[in-house]
């Protein structure tokens, strides 16, 4: 596929991967991050795509583990800078408007990224879990046990800060 | 005080918008970016599969000339195990 293929799928897709990725990133910077990103492996990908699943479908997989790839990063520097913070090697920065996290995802703050990605397509997204395990290549037990130590996480959490 | 399920309708709510002309703008001139990059490895990995095939070929033939002398090995006879006897150089 050339470019304008491209831009068609951009196009004709580009409002559905905003919508994906805004219940997995909370800020509006990070969540411009994981578009590009996001768009940034179909256009590399696809040359290779192969119409043996819908393009939808394609894409949604796509968004799933990019955007799960990029909340362990964040996880892991977030902890490198906590951590260099500590030790005043570095400058904890003063956040901007446009990185400062929506208020609607600090209980899912408590979960790791994987529990996080599970709860939002099975709670949210209403995925069944063959589906769930398919597209994040893990067993349907993982998936079971993991999002339910997702949900038992979350409503402790909403419980604790008085929010439940 | 919201249930655990208002809590996921919450999150059901429409996203912020986002302006998608900026953004294709921004991925395409990251794409263009990364092409130069692309294109510099490949011709750095073919430079070096030329490089290791010249190598290949010229190693062999460097090992077989001895200028004009040509040598020859005598071994016991119906033993090329056995010890190496003696050589004999020819010009």
């Amino acid at each position: 596929m050339g470019q304008l293929e491209f831009n068609q799928v951009y196009a004709g897709h580009n409002k559905t991967v905003w919508r994906l990725i805004s219940r997995y990133v909370s800020s509006q910077h990070d969540r411009e991050d994981l578009f590009q990103e996001v768009f940034l492996r179909i256009h590399r990908a696809l040359p290779k795509f192969r119409a043996d699943s819908s393009l939808s479908t394609w894409i949604y997989r796509i968004t799933v583990n990019t955007s799960l790839n990029f909340l362990k990063k964040q996880k892991r520097h977030a902890g490198l800078k906590d951590l260099l913070g500590s030790f005043r090697l570095i400058e904890v920065e003063e956040q901007s408007e446009t990185q400062e996290p929506d208020k609607t995802f600090e209980p899912l703050q408590k979960l790791n990224p994987q529990q996080r990605m599970l709860l939002i397509m099975a709670e949210v997204e209403e995925r069944k879990i063959s589906e769930i395990s398919e597209i994040l290549n893990l067993p349907v037990g993982t998936v079971k046990s993991n999002l339910s130590r997702a949900r038992e996480i979350l409503k402790k959490e909403l419980k604790d800060n008085d929010i439940l | 005080m919201i249930s655990y399920n208002e809590f996921l309708n919450e999150l059901k709510e429409p996203a912020a918008p986002a302006d998608y002309d900026r953004l294709l703008s921004q991925i395409e001139q990251k794409v263009s970016q990364r092409r130069p990059r692309a294109r510099f490895l490949l011709a750095g990995a073919v430079a070096v599969l030329l490089l290791a095939f010249a190598a290949y070929f010229y190693y062999p033939a460097q090992q077989a000339s001895n200028g004009d002398i040509l040598m020859s090995y005598v071994f016991e006879q119906e033993s090329l195990d056995g010890p190496l006897l003696a050589y004999v150089l020819e010009d």
